[in-house]
């Protein structure tokens, strides 16, 4: 354990005698805070990455919300650690305790939002711009201003959320090591050029940075960290595509491919599909009817949840192969004055965005050729968006991602509900209810239909009757259809 | 030879007018009532060359009709007032042409002519303190010259006047006054109501099957001939609720009844129907939505009239139920979606389970199914009397900004050769002798139709009208004949995605 002792600015509001104006000071103080020291051997290195777009941290707070997670500094791009599964980027240099300790408070780290015990949100340093004068008591206070009847500093909760900000670093061979999400490429198309950059797959996991979203970058393809050649042909595609040129700006050094667990296929293709929702239902009275009733069935496949499912694939791929028609059709209603008179607003720069640029194809080859061995189990997975029962929602999991993020919100760890389901043992279903995942239930098909084979809850406990029953409800419905599929097609002699 | 001259009226007419003038310095303008007087002649006609069409009479006391309906009252002594036809125009019975002169001399605003507007009433004007002036008096009380000042000694008024004058016909000491063709309007609204009205203007009804608003939406048309249909029908006494009858009317000439209620009533009611599910389309249910297209291209292709693929459309639409196998499943669904949508990580960007709970909860299948049946009814209350079932899936034609149809009711050809300005006699026959008629136009609406084609049994065309090059119109009527057979032949190709 490293000791050090942070200098910090908090607020203390007072209120002066027969006065009911809640006035402010800003006040200085310090904090003690503990890092984590750990071995090198406990926290092996598994990417070294660099990001050479944006800009090093500064200490500015609209930096700190773009900031660059993984910079490449003068002694070459950011090694990245691994501890129990969470991963730690290379921040800054421990030396003397106290330029350390300035370092921390004056770098940005610790100027961010973090929720307190009570879930509301406080921030751990701040600034002072344009009162200069700082006051280290109340007495001292009262001395500058004159007596306050009341008085309320938010010492205690500045420190114990700064403290909490310092157990997500960890020292390593004597640097400090910042929290990150995973690295992932990300190809954005922006300013006439193609841009590869460096960026996070999921905000940071640390127990108290769930909700925050700074440092998440999420526009754009984004692609796992170690799939540089696909991410590049996407790249030129996307450049041929809008006339453009391709810049990369991801420094590559080592990825250790058993580390990687990200693709990016599936949420780029939920988010073309929830844009190609919104594409169509200004004018869906416009579109031809083979048109529209394809985006009926997507809007039907994504109402219940917005996951990306056979039938999600199977409408984007009719209204695909019905682009280049819907945007006639929609062309000649709007020549014929139907878009007046339904007050249709058919922006152009709105439909290249969502339909042309190869936008729609693009993802649709993308889906058909990604490589998601042991990540996700799209493949496997059931035919069927969500099931709904009483207060409960029942849908299927169907990548380590998404486990993830599902373990983080029941303070688990990812081995303890996903590893199943990662080897292929029967159907992930989670099961939700409004005040959060009532339990991950592992279902597989058996003689009579399907069955429970082990649950996981937050707490620990066997989950209520009734959560396992929609679970195998969810199970059997997604199969039914399946069978109903296969009676047809017996029907029809295949 | 002696040119017959026919005698006319003449009248002297002293008006008001506006001078308007910006001051020295001033920015905005001012409006000072100047004065002077015109001589306006009112043609005469003979009861042999202006004889009796109609005779109209709503009842008195009716205060839901426009001004417009209120030419078509009983007279003050209770009389039914008589409509003529002269020179292929209507013209209704206004006032007495005795004592003409002193009622205008006392109140222009109270004759026919009050549409003009020529006199200011000093008394009771808002404004007060104005009186008549000259822009010489005006100049003189101004001390600095005036910036701007326009007078035109009353020229647009005196137009006006001699306008309204040509609108007007003395047949037998009465004074006559335009007017298009009187047809029985009925109120469906609230009640059931039947009264005579003028007919509903033709622009508002067209290809882009605009809607039609005003008191015309809910109403029913039907021309004074045929009109007995419409009020047996189930929309009029066959619903149950008897029609209030708040007119009389007698068809002397029935040459002058045309219009044709049906077209305008179906397609009123079909573009209804369509707004109604177009108003929630993204929530419709797959069945319902897969209607509302069927309903779409039977209105493009209707363009204004009523063709039985239109009705067949209806019909389907009629056929909807709004079951929803689990309405219960979609409550939770949107239930679930507001409570995604209220927490700030919830990327919202459909809301289709919301629209599509709302769309049932409003009974939008429902109601559109309410409303093509309505149409329904219209349709079958039809005289009978057109070609409705010539017509084939495709029975009109677009190219540009050129368009064709076929014309398939007396009502419509009449119409059509007035627009095109040609005598309807000869197309009429040639109709009823079993050949097709087509409108052709080239312009944005109906107003710019120009040309009339006829096609006979073996597929020869003949153009008629001289408004528009013969060569555009048989390459309308020619690529008009080619997308009809082409949907024939490719029928079955063309099987709809389900």
């Amino acid at each position: 354990m490293t000791r050090l002792t942070i200098p910090t600015l908090y607020n203390a509001d007072f209120k002066r005698p027969k006065k009911r104006t809640v006035e402010s000071v800003t006040m200085l103080g310090s904090v003690e805070v503990l890092l984590r020291e750990m071995e090198e051997a406990d926290a092996p290195v598994v990417h070294v990455v660099g990001d050479t777009y944006r800009p090093v941290a500064s200490d500015m707070l609209s930096e700190v919300r773009r900031y660059n997670p993984f910079p490449v500094g003068k002694d070459g791009p950011c090694p990245v650690r691994s501890v129990d599964g969470k991963l730690y980027a290379r921040r800054w240099r421990m030396g003397d305790p106290d330029k350390t300790a300035d370092l921390l408070a004056a770098g940005g780290a610790l100027d961010v939002y973090y929720r307190d015990a009570n879930g509301g949100v406080v921030m751990g340093m701040r600034k002072p711009t344009s009162e200069p004068e700082v006051y280290a008591t109340r007495a001292e206070a009262e001395g500058a201003k004159g007596p306050f009847r009341e008085w309320d500093d938010q010492y205690a909760r500045t420190a114990s959320a700064i403290q909490r900000r310092c157990e997500d670093m960890i020292v390593v061979d004597g640097w400090i090591y910042d929290i990150v999400g995973e690295p992932v490429l990300s190809v954005q198309p922006a300013d006439g050029e193609v841009r590869i950059i460096i960026g996070q797959a999921s905000r940071p996991v640390g127990p108290y940075m769930h909700g925050n979203d700074h440092g998440k970058t999420n526009d754009g393809i984004r692609f796992g960290i170690d799939q540089l050649p696909r991410a590049l042909e996407t790249a030129e595609r996307l450049a041929r595509a809008m006339d453009g040129k391709v810049a990369n700006y991801a420094v590559i050094e080592m990825v250790s491919p058993w580390a990687v667990r990200f693709r990016g296929e599936r949420e780029h293709m939920r988010q073309v599909a929830l844009n190609t929702l919104t594409w169509g239902k200004g004018r869906l009275t416009s579109l031809p009817a083979p048109a529209g009733l394809a985006w009926h069935d997507l809007a039907s496949a994504l109402s219940d949840i917005d996951q990306v499912n056979p039938k999600v694939i199977e409408a984007l791929r009719r209204i695909d192969s019905l682009r280049k028609v819907a945007d006639d059709e929609v062309e000649r209603f709007d020549s014929n004055g139907h878009a007046r008179v339904l007050n249709y607003e058919l922006s152009e720069r709105e439909r290249q965005d969502h339909l042309t640029l190869e936008g729609l194809s693009l993802a649709l080859d993308l889906w058909d050729t990604r490589q998601n061995e042991g990540i996700e189990w799209v493949d496997r997975g059931l035919n069927a968006s969500a099931t709904f029962e009483g207060n409960y929602l029942a849908y299927e999991v169907l990548s380590l991602t998404q486990a993830d993020r599902l373990a983080l919100r029941m303070g688990r760890s990812l081995d303890d509900i996903a590893s199943d389901a990662a080897a292929g043992k029967g159907h992930m279903i989670a099961v939700e209810s409004a005040s959060g995942i009532a339990a991950v239930a592992y279902v597989s098909r058996c003689e009579s239909g399907f069955e429970v084979m082990g649950t996981v809850t937050s707490h620990g406990s066997k989950p209520p009757q009734a959560v396992l029953d929609i679970a195998v409800r969810h199970a059997s419905e997604a199969s039914a259809h399946l069978n109903d599929m296969d009676a047809a097609l017996d029907d029809f002699g295949i | 030879m002696v040119r017959y001259r026919r005698p006319a009226m003449k009248l002297r007419i002293a008006f008001h007018y506006a001078i308007k003038y910006v001051p020295f310095r001033c920015f905005n303008d001012r409006t000072a009532i100047g004065a002077g007087e015109t001589e306006v002649e009112i043609r005469e006609a003979s009861g042999r060359d202006a004889h009796v069409a109609f005779r109209v009479g709503n009842h008195k006391g009716f205060d839901s009709y426009g001004a417009n309906d209120r030419m078509f009252d009983r007279k003050p002594d209770g009389g039914m007032r008589e409509i003529r036809a002269h020179e292929g125009k209507l013209y209704v019975e206004a006032e007495n042409a005795l004592g003409l002169q002193d009622r205008i001399d006392a109140d222009v605003n109270a004759t026919v002519f009050a549409p003009c507007r020529a006199r200011v009433d000093m008394e009771n004007d808002p404004r007060h303190g104005r009186k008549v002036t000259t822009l010489e008096a005006i100049r003189r009380e101004q001390r600095e010259p005036l910036k701007s000042a326009d007078d035109d000694k009353g020229a647009a008024m005196v137009e006006s006047l001699r306008k309204r004058a040509s609108q007007l016909l003395v047949v037998d000491g009465v004074i006559y006054q335009r007017c298009v063709e009187p047809v029985l309007k009925m109120d469906v609204q609230y009640g059931r109501r039947a009264y005579v009205a003028p007919r509903p203007k033709p622009g508002h009804v067209g290809w882009d099957h605009r809607e039609i608003w005003g008191d015309d939406r809910d109403a029913l048309f039907e021309k004074l001939a045929d009109a007995h249909l419409l009020l047996a029908s189930p929309l009029g006494n066959g619903s149950g609720e008897s029609v209030e009858m708040r007119t009389d009317w007698e068809v002397v000439d029935p040459r002058y009844s045309v219009f044709d209620g049906t077209a305008h009533d179906v397609t009123n009611l079909a573009t209804r129907t369509f707004g109604i599910l177009t108003s929630s389309a993204d929530g419709l249910p797959r069945e319902a939505l897969d209607t509302m297209y069927v309903l779409r291209d039977a209105l493009e292709d209707a363009s204004g009239r009523a063709t039985p693929r239109l009705v067949e459309a209806l019909r389907e639409v009629s056929l909807l139920t709004s079951d929803v196998s689990d309405p219960q499943r979609l409550k939770l669904a949107a239930a679930a979606e507001m409570r995604r949508r209220a927490s700030y990580t919830y990327d919202y960007r459909g809301g289709i389970a919301a629209l599509r709970a709302k769309a049932h909860e409003e009974d939008v299948v429902g109601r559109a199914a309410e409303k093509a049946m309505e149409s329904i009814h219209r349709w079958e209350a039809r005289p009978g009397s057109g070609w409705e079932d010539r017509a084939g899936p495709v029975s009109s034609h677009r190219k540009g900004a050129g368009w064709c149809r076929e014309l398939l009711s007396p009502g419509q050809i009449i119409d059509a050769c007035h627009a095109a300005g040609m005598d309807p006699t000869p197309v009429l026959a040639a109709a009823k002798s079993g050949k097709r008629v087509y409108q052709v136009g080239d312009g944005p609406s109906h107003a710019s139709a120009h040309a009339i084609g006829t096609m006979d049994a073996d597929g020869t065309v003949t153009p008629l009208g001289r408004k528009l090059p013969e060569d555009r119109v048989m390459d309308l009527l020619h690529g008009m004949a080619e997308a009809a057979d082409r949907t024939v032949e490719t029928a079955f190709d063309m099987m709809p995605m389900r």
